[in-house]
């Protein structure tokens, strides 16, 4: 069972646009992204985000690719200062491979309280438009692989 | 400073560990990877790597096509065996963005070690021909993790189908 951390994609400043869409540079890094886990197989059960409009975008983009002809599903517990008991009992609760778009620090810290059990105990460099893969093994959680938008060229897009 | 941790492509059996040489399959996983990391400008300023063939062989490739400013070397230490707590206190010295060509389950423990400071087993899968980006903390001496690919990922299961 894999669970799929994702930080939404570079976003307006509130003052530049209260709702806070995406920027050009993130709907492209979102795309890229998509291509890139579309290419490498990469399939999900269900993607869920916390609602707001950048992290909507960031999941339909590559909801896409990893769920086709499935619509989004907003999850509660993703707020960037959330504790991560929710998102952890739903990740193990769902019998299948998960992806979930929200903010950081919550990220990170979900990373952590999966690898070592506490929110702080380790740290995980996200922008964002990034990807952490983990999968729930016998030995507990494991990290699989992380991409972010810069690793690649900006002008690149796989398809 | 960033610090990249490596484990050696694929490899042929045979009889003598330390002489065991990349396979076909391995050296088309490493020049993956590696063009993979030129076409995003990733040029390490040295790459280090462990005493056996392997782990040289896929330095070499590296090498060749990420050009390290200040070269390859051989480092001890970074063998199945290395002790983790030895080599992330030689890191915690380095001032160049180094590569270090080494394997399992040495890299996955010092992995868990720069990230956690407990070189705890099963905490990061590393397989063949994997590359784990990490960056110095500002905050003490803790190191965190920037990105983690393997060939799989960029090859994606169609590449994998063609071999």
């Amino acid at each position: 069972m894999k669970l799929y951390l994702v930080q939404h994609a570079e976003a307006k400043s509130k003052g530049e646009e209260p709702t806070r869409p995406l920027t050009d540079k993130g709907v492209g890094d979102a795309s890229n992204m998509a291509a890139f886990l579309k290419a490498a197989g990469v399939r999900v059960d269900e993607v869920a985000h916390s609602g707001k409009l950048r992290a909507d975008q960031t999941a339909r983009a590559l909801g896409r690719a990893v769920w086709p002809d499935e619509p989004v599903v907003v999850m509660e517990g993703l707020g960037p200062n959330d504790g991560t008991d929710h998102v952890l009992h739903a990740a193990q609760a769902a019998g299948g491979d998960l992806m979930v778009v929200g903010y950081m620090p919550f990220m990170a810290r979900m990373a952590a309280r999966c690898l070592t059990g506490s929110e702080d105990g380790l740290s995980v460099a996200f922008e964002p438009g990034s990807v952490l893969c983990l999968e729930r093994t016998e030995d507990g959680w494991v990290l699989h692989w992380m991409m972010r938008p810069s690793n690649w060229p900006p002008t690149e897009v796989f398809n | 400073m960033r610090l990249y941790l490596v484990r050696h492509g694929k490899s042929d059996f045979g009889p003598d560990d330390a002489k065991r040489e990349l396979s076909a399959r391995g050296r088309h996983d490493i020049e993956a990877v590696a063009n993979h990391l030129a076409a995003q400008d990733i040029r390490p300023e040295r790459i280090r790597y462990s005493t056996l063939t392997r782990a040289r062989q896929t330095a070499e490739i590296f090498a060749n096509v990420l050009i390290p400013r200040h070269g390859m070397q051989e480092l001890e230490g970074v063998e199945p065996w290395g002790d983790v707590g030895a080599f992330a206190a030689k890191a915690a010295a380095w001032d160049d963005s180094t590569m270090v060509c080494g394997h399992e389950p040495f890299m996955g423990a010092a992995a868990a070690y720069l990230l956690t400071g407990n070189a705890r087993a099963h905490m990061v899968l590393v397989k063949t021909g994997t590359v784990m980006a990490f960056e110095r903390s500002p905050h003490g001496p803790a190191w965190a993790m920037r990105w983690m690919i393997s060939p799989r990922l960029i090859r994606g299961p169609k590449g994998e189908d063609e071999l």
